[in-house]
């Protein structure tokens, strides 16, 4: 079903603990890509997920982020603490310069952890599907749209099949336009041959260590348009102010200024998601909690968002 | 190596750019580095024995000679004469690239007053000098502009007289041409609210008596603005001295500072840096020459 994919930052992690319940309910399973040194948060999350029995992808070599040279403290942190949880898994990135030889080892030293491949730039599909044949049926191969063809994913017809696209366009927070489309991958993924979908929340595939000062401080509101054949949709609601990093509070209170008007017309399509109801307290209060904190309620909302569509089509 | 070719040259300058520092102390590696030292040609002229630090030392040699100088040479110029030499950690604060107005400083040195400091290397433009010096004469009580030989006398006749001048000497010393007027009654609140962080400009009013008004965290700043404005700009500026030396202090880098070449203090001076990454940046410039080749 969804796969949400995260980089294990400190608030991509508090969200897939806050949302364990939720993705459980839903049948979906997060993807995280660990990049930072100390695992704790890691680790709490993952407990979090097995204490709701939902499920979650570990990826065990990271491309990006402190662990991208070696990923051997998350075997260990695997092998150590969650090996009697069927429901963590072990994500194998396929990256572009990866042999097939270095491939099938990962596989191997992760048959304990129910080992998923995550394609992304790896070519040689041919040799490395040749080799899974065997036992392809019971595999799942998750692969990232930029990267992988339909020629590509022909050699995993058996498997089970998850396409992962990044409806998130970055831009400069200044730059967006006010509602764009986001992706219709959750309609359309069955007419693409797939199982699942996923995507990179509202954060998208690009990745940075650090952020640098924000200029001018943005809200991403994901909603699903009924009026446009479930598309999903995105709100950025823009600060005004934008040349200097001064006061990222008064900016905030200038982004949710617009997000508050635009849930007080009579027909938005805004779910009222609990992280909605949260931005409409921090409304009431004039509170600005920090940017990560945002970036939180706009992941819950997300998934929450996702959640109900699928609920509600069930 | 009697002439430097452009290629190798932009190599050398990018050596001690802040992603290799960063890099270094991240991972403990890095592929940046491995490649520049390669495309610099110093790498294969070095002995087999020598470390990364060396490297970085050759390279610092280098660029430290008239004509091949780039900013990092004039920030680190003054950062050992200046802010190590007479100073020290323990009674200065120095700021880099410090946003004022639309501008950014290349250094400022606070201890009792404060000082800045614009480089205009030889292979800088004049063009933006005059606004630069205007925005800097509004937060800083002295300006100085460090400029290279070529550049003085046009500096000289462009800047206004309370902005000191400096030069760069063939042996890399820092002479000083003209004296910097001590004015903070120059300074303005207003320009000066606009270039610190909130937490500070709360710190400085709370310091002279002034209360923060009880107001949500969204409405803070412009309330703070308002009263912040109404300051004398020697007590603003006073007050920015004074709690910039706290906050933006740098003692807790001496230690590392001291493990490091002299080449790259500059760097871990302005290079932001978790404390748990000293020591993988230290490891790092002490790992040998041909082991650092790997890391490509």
């Amino acid at each position: 079903m969804y796969h949400p994919y995260f980089r294990g930052k400190q608030y991509e992690l508090i969200t897939i603990r806050e949302m364990a319940s939720i993705l459980q309910e839903a049948n979906f399973c997060p993807i995280i890509e660990p990049v930072k040194e100390t695992l704790n948060g890691l680790s709490r999350t993952l407990k979090a997920v097995a204490e709701v029995e939902g499920h979650a992808i570990v990826i065990v070599n990271p491309h990006h982020g402190d662990l991208s040279e070696s990923g051997e403290p998350l075997t260990e942190l695997l092998q150590e603490e969650f090996l009697n949880l069927p429901g963590i898994s072990a994500g194998i990135l396929l990256k572009p310069h990866m042999s097939v030889a270095e491939a099938l080892e990962c596989f191997e030293d992760h048959s304990d952890h129910s080992p998923c491949f995550i394609h992304a730039g790896f070519t040689d599909a041919k040799t490395l599907s040749v080799k899974l044949s065997v036992s392809m049926k019971e595999q799942c191969h998750i692969f990232v749209d930029r990267f992988c063809g339909k020629l590509y994913q022909k050699h995993f017809k058996q498997a089970h099949r998850v396409l992962l696209r990044d409806g998130f366009q970055r831009k400069r927070n200044r730059d967006y336009e006010e509602l764009e489309f986001f992706s219709d991958l959750h309609v359309t993924y069955p007419d693409e041959g797939m199982d699942g979908f996923g995507d990179f929340l509202i954060v998208g595939d690009d990745y940075s260590e650090t952020g640098g000062p924000a200029y001018a401080v943005a809200i991403h509101l994901t909603f699903i348009d009924p009026d446009k054949d479930d598309a999903m949709q995105i709100y950025h609601f823009v600060s005004d102010r934008q040349d200097t990093p001064q006061d990222p509070a008064g900016k905030f209170a200038e982004a949710l200024e617009k997000m508050i008007s635009i849930l007080k017309k009579k027909h938005y399509k805004i779910e009222e998601t609990s992280a909605v109801q949260e931005f409409r307290e921090l409304h009431r209060r004039g509170h600005f909690p920090g940017l990560g904190y945002i970036k939180k309620l706009s992941m819950n909302h997300h998934i929450e968002t996702l959640a109900r569509y699928f609920d509600s089509a069930n | 190596m009697t002439n430097i070719a452009s290629e190798q040259l932009a190599a050398l300058s990018r050596l001690f750019s802040s992603g290799v520092v960063r890099e270094m102390a991240r991972k403990g590696r890095s592929p940046i580095f491995a490649r520049l030292a390669t495309q610099s040609g110093l790498c294969q002229s070095l002995p087999a024995s020598d470390r990364v630090r060396d490297l970085f030392e050759a390279a610092f040699a280098l660029l430290k000679r008239e004509g091949y100088r780039h900013e990092y040479i004039y920030k680190a110029a003054l950062t050992h004469n200046i802010l190590l030499g007479i100073h020290g950690l323990k009674n200065a604060s120095m700021l880099t690239e410090f946003r004022v107005r639309e501008c950014k400083a290349d250094v400022a040195i606070l201890n009792g007053t404060s000082t800045v400091y614009e480089i205009k290397s030889e292979r800088d433009s004049l063009s933006r000098l005059e606004r630069q010096v205007d925005a800097y004469g509004k937060v800083f009580a002295k300006v100085y502009v460090v400029a290279a030989e070529d550049h003085v006398s046009s500096v000289l006749c462009s800047v206004p007289s309370y902005v000191g001048v400096m030069r760069l000497s063939k042996r890399y010393h820092i002479s000083r041409l003209r004296e910097a007027l001590d004015q903070p009654e120059r300074t303005r609140p207003d320009v000066i609210f606009d270039s610190i962080r909130t937490q500070e400009a709360r710190s400085i009013l709370l310091a002279l008596g002034v209360r923060t008004p009880l107001v949500p965290n969204t409405e803070l700043n412009a309330a703070l603005r308002e009263l912040f404005i109404r300051l004398k700009p020697r007590e603003a500026h006073e007050g920015m001295v004074r709690v910039l030396r706290t906050t933006r202090n740098l003692l807790p880098l001496s230690e590392l500072v001291a493990r490091l070449p002299y080449s790259l203090k500059t760097a871990a001076l302005s290079v932001p840096l978790r404390k748990l990454d000293h020591e993988r940046l230290v490891s790092a410039v002490n790992t040998r020459l041909k082991d650092s080749m790997v890391w490509a």
